[in-house]
């Protein structure tokens, strides 16, 4: 009896109890309608942006970035400063340096000689961009390029510069550009690696490249960047062993799928997943990659457009032919790196012999994207991690001379993918020193990168240790100047 | 409580109100005279935290007359009254504490004036409801009015004390829209652009026509210029003396910093800024441009003001709504990737891959999503030309990549049915300017057309182009007659020694090329051309092969030069007649046979592929289990004149059927250097007269007398051997 009144009681607290909540869930509703995101998460989340996808209606799809490695002198190729020649010998002033610090490398030079450039340069194109002579075939698409100049990083020396370019911090162990890429936008084509690394040597004094610069970081492994061989046979163990048919090989893998399987069911860990997938894409890339590396449909003059070496598998311009095989077959992000470009010394002369490696495939890259109808939608960047000084390193001689690391300004240049064709962006003083007007930072350059392949730099997040990380950490804008 | 002690609380209560208003008053007539002590003063701050006590009775009181119904006439009447005194008492107290308050200075006159006459109203007002109430004069109904109206004149009072305290816009600011701080550009004067606006935020609020703390207005440059009770804001060109700079820099906690604690304080970057300007001597007039691009004010004005520009993304409208998910996951297949454009537009992109794998269904498939596919990439796919039917489906196509199809051009009219056309590749396909033309003049969106490698003749693009001008024609790469150097020969030998069957071979990766080589060790290597390669190289006995590439339209190639060594025959045993030294001791006598190259030392370590010989000459037998017809014998020797490592002063070769039977068949002189050198591996063919023999003997003999450029000459010279070969 005493019972079933409790249960009464109850029912009756049970009732109130809703009715109440009703007039409680009624003033959540109201809160929640002050606080518009508060059901949809803080928009920086990464469930709220739809991974896989531009967020909106992007320029770019793919980006082929021909990195030269080891930061080849804004003063031969895009920057031209008649000043430098003028003052050829002068020291440079105390207030232009502005105490920039040195490397070890010129530490203890007493005086700083100016250094105009061994190479003349010349008005191209509609533009009028003053293009040095050392890169004849990029000045005559002067008006398909967009040259910044006002490049500058927090970086002087070129590990930690080249692992800020290419990651958006100095340390290592933060996503490479292309892991983002691949972890923001997904792969194009499933038969291929979303973000592909090619790796060239010049004949100038080089500087190394690491496996951390093409880093997946703390993403997801199927975001790093894979590594092409540089002999015939780019993509290394692709065919099937001797006596392994295809079915087989089919075999063999839906059998290992499944001991993984077992393996992820007991440990969860997603690097099992990870590995399955790779397996997956290795299986579609055996037919994929014989199509890729075929270059008997190339028309003749192809050769003539990136140079006879286009053919020599492991020099820049095979890779760079490669690169647009690649890019046109839907690779997201095409990575490749120029070694030779660090001219402490002899520098006319190494920087001649890294031009005649690069510039014509550099052009022709961008030539025939074009002709195909693929450079709008494809962001082609040409550059390194600093720049260099405005001074001559070591001994000071008028046709051989050096010149040391400069984080200050530097130039490079971007074509396709929605920026802005026959521009130049930024001035820098007259000693080429400091940026004078429109500062580009690698951040501002990550955010302008991001935002042609249509994803705000904001908002490509990913959750680790406790704290959301993007490619621009937390800076960045993206520069308006620079897209079309 | 019973009821007689509550009505003596209310008798004292009403004494305190009483006493108070006594007080109020007589400070009213005299407070010009006033000196308030410092306790009086440490209650006057106390005014802004009893003033909640009568606002809140005051707004109470009206909502008392809800209780007129359920509590009864008479618990209604004790409720009303007790309420009614408390905020009487509490309004009295509330006015004597302000007027305490406004004792200290820097408050606005205007406003004071203001809220302590309307405060007293207050008090008043409650007080007299009170003495009505309580005598019964005011019946509950007009009760109810009073206190609604002295709701209102609360609400009076409040806001006019508000004005003071927040300042004057403090509630109506959020309705104004905020008005867009321009950034300065090169153009603008610094102190206008960029030093007025901080002290507009940061310091105007306190120091206005309004409100002069301090006696200092910053609210306009004039008024600024006059400083304040302190003196002058700043010094031109010193930052340490100018008023306003010091006192930022004052600790937080310190009564003079400024702005004070709780008000919004200046950034870092915002004293950075203002130091700056009064370093370069405070203008107001020079321009930002005037600044060095390098300087300070120069930075902090890009740091502060360039804010980023709002990004316009412009968001296309599409007439059609988007796919399901479940109809883009049909359509996708490993070989052909159907995805949305961006996460916010309906429009679909396919894509296809690898020719190989390419099936027309997928393509006819696409039906599912005909209406929101706008972009179609078949580049590489063996698209015939009656397949280009199928593309009638797709009514909003836009941009469609043909590239290096099958198509031969007969069928291209079918693509009159895609009227949204803009962007048609056609690069690398065999069709002809006429079956184009009709395309052109129909398709009415049409934009770019990419026409690269085909047989269309540059003349017809050029018409073209000036006939439709709107329209992009893209021609692609015209070759030049500009003549390129070919690239040498690639070597495809891993091996430099040669056995019987092995031949040296060249390969070129262009098609087409001649690869000219020569044996000859005269011929100069731009003089090559007489010898053509038809396959692989046959070589005699140890040699350097120099090649080079041509071809038509090309300029010659660089000269490859590669040195070759050639044996028919391996000896099946070697010994050492004399000793070899120890430190060069290599694998022994079998480093003589084993045709693995001599490398260079590292560091300085003797490797294992040269045998040094420098107390005695070196003396080698070689047999054969059978009798071999050697033509003659390659000995490879070291070149080291800088470590006294010289080649053989003779090299005498001997042969026989038997080691104790040996005649001397040959004998010869290697060249020896006239200068000094580093290494250089050196080789001596020694041909042999005709014979056959199981065992032959090489004695390679030191030189004796060292040249003249020798500095050490206190040990003999050294011989260092890589291999003797039988060819």
């Amino acid at each position: 009896m005493e019972n079933e009144f409790f249960k009464n009681r109850l029912n009756i607290t049970r009732r109130h109890f809703f009715g109440k909540a009703a007039a409680g869930i009624g003033g959540l509703a109201l809160g929640s309608l002050l606080i518009p995101k508060i059901w949809k998460g803080d928009g920086t989340d990464v469930s709220s942006s739809p991974l896989g996808l531009a967020q909106y209606a992007p320029k770019a799809k793919r980006i082929i970035y021909l990195c030269q490695n080891g930061a080849p002198s804004q003063y031969e190729t895009f920057d031209y400063k008649p000043l430098l020649t003028k003052m050829m010998g002068q020291d440079l002033p105390e207030s232009i340096r502005g105490g920039q610090r040195l490397t070890g490398m010129t530490a203890s030079q007493t005086k700083f000689p100016l250094m105009g450039s061994y190479y003349n340069f010349r008005q191209h194109g509609q533009s009028g961009a003053y293009i040095s002579d050392l890169l004849p075939n990029i000045a005559k698409i002067a008006d398909d390029i967009c040259i910044v100049r006002t490049m500058n990083t927090d970086a002087i020396n070129h590990d930690p510069a080249l692992t800020f370019l290419q990651t958006g911090a100095q340390v290592g162990n933060r996503p490479s550009m292309g892991a983002w890429m691949s972890y923001g936008l997904g792969s194009e084509n499933k038969n291929l690696p979303a973000f592909c690394v090619l790796l060239s040597r010049g004949r100038g004094n080089g500087q190394g490249v690491y496996s951390k610069l093409w880093t997946n970081g703390f993403l997801d492994s199927t975001h790093q960047g894979v590594v092409f061989s540089s002999s015939e046979d780019p993509i290394l163990y692709l065919n099937d062993a001797e006596g392994i048919d295809k079915q087989d090989r089919r075999r063999m893998l839906d059998h290992l799928a499944e001991l993984n399987q077992l393996g992820f069911d007991e440990s969860g860990d997603p690097e099992i997943q990870a590995k399955v997938q790779q397996y997956e894409m290795a299986y579609r890339m055996q037919t994929a990659v014989p199509e890729l590396t075929d270059l008997s449909k190339e028309p003749d003059h192809i050769i003539k457009m990136y140079g006879p070496d286009c053919l020599v598998p492991g020099t820049y311009a095979a890779n760079a032919l490669l690169a647009r095989k690649l890019s046109e077959s839907g690779v997201r992000f095409v990575q490749l790196y120029h070694q030779g470009w660090d001219s402490h010394g002899n520098l006319p002369n190494e920087m001649g012999m890294q031009a005649q490696d690069v510039d014509r495939a550099s052009a022709a890259l961008i030539t025939d994207l074009k002709q195909r109808g693929l450079l709008d939608e494809t962001l082609v960047i040409w550059g390194g991690e600093f720049g260099r000084t405005n001074y001559c390193q070591g001994n000071f001689t008028p046709d051989n001379y050096g010149r040391d690391h400069h984080p200050r300004a530097y130039s490079i240049f971007m074509a396709g993918g929605g920026t802005k064709p026959g521009t130049v962006y930024g001035e820098t003083d007259e000693f080429g020193y400091n940026v004078a007007k429109d500062p580009v930072n690698i951040h501002d350059f990550h955010a302008t990168v991001l935002h042609l392949m249509g994803i705000n730099h904001e908002q490509l997040t990913y959750k680790h240790l406790g704290r959301r990380y993007r490619l621009t950490d937390v800076s960045g804008n993206v520069i308006p100047g620079l897209l079309a | 409580m019973n009821k007689e002690q509550l009505s003596s609380w209310y008798s004292i209560l009403l004494s305190g109100l009483i006493f108070l208003h006594a007080l109020l008053l007589f400070l009213l007539f005299w407070q010009d005279q006033v000196n308030l002590p410092w306790a009086f003063q440490v209650t006057g701050r106390l005014h802004p935290l009893i003033l909640h006590l009568p606002i809140g009775m005051g707004v109470l009181l009206p909502f008392v007359h809800l209780l007129r119904r359920p509590l009864g006439e008479h618990a209604f009447y004790l409720s009303f009254r007790f309420v009614l005194y408390l905020t009487a008492f509490g309004s009295a107290l509330t006015a004597l504490l302000g007027f305490f308050l406004s004792q200290e200075s820097g408050f606005e006159p205007e406003l004071l004036v203001f809220h302590q006459w309307a405060g007293l109203a207050v008090s008043w007002f409650y007080f007299l409801q009170l003495i009505l109430f309580d005598r019964l004069m005011l019946n509950p109904q007009q009760a109810l009015i009073a206190s609604i109206l002295g709701v209102i004149l609360l609400s009076l009072a409040g806001h006019g004390g508000a004005n003071i305290t927040h300042g004057e816009n403090y509630l109506t600011e959020l309705l104004q829209r905020e008005t867009e701080v321009k950034a300065p550009t090169g153009e603008s004067k610094l102190f206008e652009g960029a030093i007025q606006p901080i002290l507009e935020k940061k310091c105007v609020s306190c120091h206005n026509d309004q409100k002069t703390k301090g006696q200092l207005n910053m609210s306009s440059v004039a008024k600024m210029l006059q400083g304040g009770k302190h003196g002058d804001l700043w010094k031109a060109g010193d930052v340490s003396n100018s008023l306003f700079l010091k006192r930022a820099h004052l600790p937080l906690e310190h009564k003079e910093h400024m702005p004070p604690k709780g008000k919004s304080q200046l950034t870092p970057n915002e004293i950075l800024l203002l130091e700056a300007w009064v370093k370069d001597g405070a203008s107001l007039d020079k321009k930002i441009k005037a600044y060095a691009p390098a300087s300070q004010v120069a930075k902090m004005v890009s740091t502060l003001f360039v804010s980023p520009t709002k990004l316009e993304i412009p968001k296309r409208e599409y007439p059609f709504s988007a796919a399901s998910d479940a109809d883009i996951e049909a359509v996708n297949s490993p070989f052909c990737s159907v995805y949305p454009m961006s996460s916010d537009a309906p429009a679909l992109q396919a894509d296809f891959y690898v020719a190989k794998r390419f099936e027309l269904k997928t393509l006819e498939n696409l039906s599912k999503v005909a209406d929101q596919v706008v972009g179609i990439n078949l580049a590489k796919m063996p698209i015939q030309d009656e397949n280009l039917n199928i593309l009638a489906q797709f009514g909003n196509l836009e941009k469609l990549n043909l590239n290096f199809t099958e198509i031969q051009g007969a069928n291209l009219k079918a693509l009159l049915a895609n009227k949204k056309l803009i962007s048609l590749s056609l690069s690398g396909t065999k069709i002809s300017a006429s079956q184009l033309q009709p395309l052109i003049t129909q398709l009415p969106q049409l934009k770019e057309v990419f026409l690269w490698n085909t047989s269309i003749p540059l003349e017809q693009i050029a018409s073209w182009k000036k006939t439709y001008p709107k329209i992009h024609w893209e021609q692609g790469f015209v070759p030049t007659e500009e003549k390129l150097m070919i690239n040498p020969p690639i070597l495809v030998n891993e091996n430099f020694f040669l056995g019987p069957q092995e031949r040296v071979n060249f390969k070129h990766t262009i098609k087409g090329t001649t690869i000219h080589y020569t044996l000859d060790k005269e011929q100069e290597p731009d003089s090559l051309g007489t010898l053509i390669t038809h396959g692989p190289i046959d070589i005699p006995a140890f040699t350097v092969v120099k090649a080079l590439a041509t071809k038509p339209g090309w300029l010659a190639s660089k000269v490859v030069k590669n040195t070759f060594y050639k044996y028919q025959f391996v000896p099946d045993s070697v010994y050492l007649l004399t000793q070899n030294e120890a430190k060069w001791q290599a694998k022994g006598a079998r480093t003589l046979k084993d045709l693995v190259q001599g490398k260079r030392d590292i560091r300085g370590i003797a490797n294992e592929t040269w045998i040094g010989f420098q107390q005695q000459d070196a003396d080698a037998l070689f047999e054969f289990k059978q009798a071999k017809a050697v033509k003659g014998i390659t000995v490879s020797y070291l070149r080291k004149q800088d470590s006294n490592i010289f080649p053989p002063l003779e090299i005498e070769i001997w042969a026989g059927n038997s080691a104790k039977a040996l005649k001397k068949l040959a004998s010869v002189k290697p060249e020896q250097p006239e200068e000094n050198g580093g290494y250089s591996p050196q080789a001596i063919n020694i041909p042999l007269p005709a014979g056959s023999f199981t065992h032959y003997r090489m004695l390679a003999k030191r030189i004796k007398r060292f040249p003249a450029y020798v500095k050490d000459k206190t040990n003999p010279a050294i011989i260092k051997l890589d291999e003797v070969l039988f060819y």
